[in-house]
């Protein structure tokens, strides 16, 4: 168990710096401002 | 009597004949041997009628029989409409529209490319390439998904079409055909030569064109 225990431990660490990246990541992609109104074409 | 064979290669093809069947103005759809459906009639020859409808299976008919066309692709040295692509829909958007500054599509398929191009959610941000059609420069943002979209940014104004990509491209073909009917067709017309017609017809299969003001 205590072989385990820094595994479980470095793990969780590992996925929690990895979803914080992937948050940041997605904050710094551009969006579209919207505002769209659908139009006749004539 | 409006008379279309459609030579069928794929989806985009069988979705275009079904947008076409129920257009006013059409009289008789019918498919190329040796595409098979129930939907539809099957002829051996295009031999008669007025348009054919397609990719390159269409202007190889069309011009073996000295049928005008409607395709996808560009034509050379045919009678028909070309470009009835999501490519077309861009530059028919396009026309009349002050200082265009992106013509852009988003397509399915890899994503490659380093500049980046923001759509309407759900595509969002996506990188893309500039490939030219016909002179004209694109930035064609390829991804993950079945939606497809084109959009053009002028500097007043802003127009997009958001859809399913196979239904979005069956309709730039079908629409294309319906401004091929509607031509004195004696050579190669791009779909956007006649943009109002082209993105009416469209509009009337079921594409929705939004646009916004650039003005704050």
């Amino acid at each position: 168990v205590n072989r385990i225990k820094p595994l479980l431990v470095a793990g969780a660490i590992a996925a929690a710096v990895i979803s914080f990246i992937r948050v940041r990541l997605s904050e710094d992609q551009p969006v579209d401002p919207g505002g769209w109104k659908p139009v006749d074409p004539a | 009597v409006s008379r279309l064979v459609v030579a069928v290669e794929g989806e985009v093809t069988m979705r275009a004949a079904q947008s076409l069947v129920v257009h006013p103005g059409v009289d008789e759809v019918s498919l190329l041997a040796p595409a098979k459906s129930v939907h539809f009639p099957t002829v051996s020859s295009p031999a008669g009628c007025d348009l054919v409808i397609g990719s390159e299976k269409a202007a190889g008919a069309g011009k073996k029989h000295g049928i005008p066309v409607a395709v996808t692709g560009t034509l050379d040295d045919q009678a028909g409409v070309f470009l009835g692509s999501p490519v077309g829909l861009a530059l028919a958007l396009a026309v009349g529209m002050d200082m265009v500054e992106t013509i852009a599509l988003a397509l399915p398929g890899e994503a490659s490319g380093d500049t980046t191009v923001v759509f309407p959610s759900p595509i969002d941000a996506r990188s893309a390439i500039v490939e030219h059609y016909d002179g004209h420069a694109i930035q064609v943002a390829r991804g993950q998904g079945t939606l497809a979209a084109v959009m053009v940014m002028g500097s007043a104004r802003h127009r997009v079409v958001l859809d399913d990509n196979s239904f979005l491209t069956g309709i730039a073909l079908a629409a294309a055909a319906v401004v091929g009917l509607d031509s004195e067709l004696g050579t190669a017309i791009p779909a956007w030569s006649r943009s109002v017609e082209y993105l009416q017809a469209a509009v009337s299969m079921g594409l929705v064109i939004g646009e916004r003001s650039t003005a704050a």
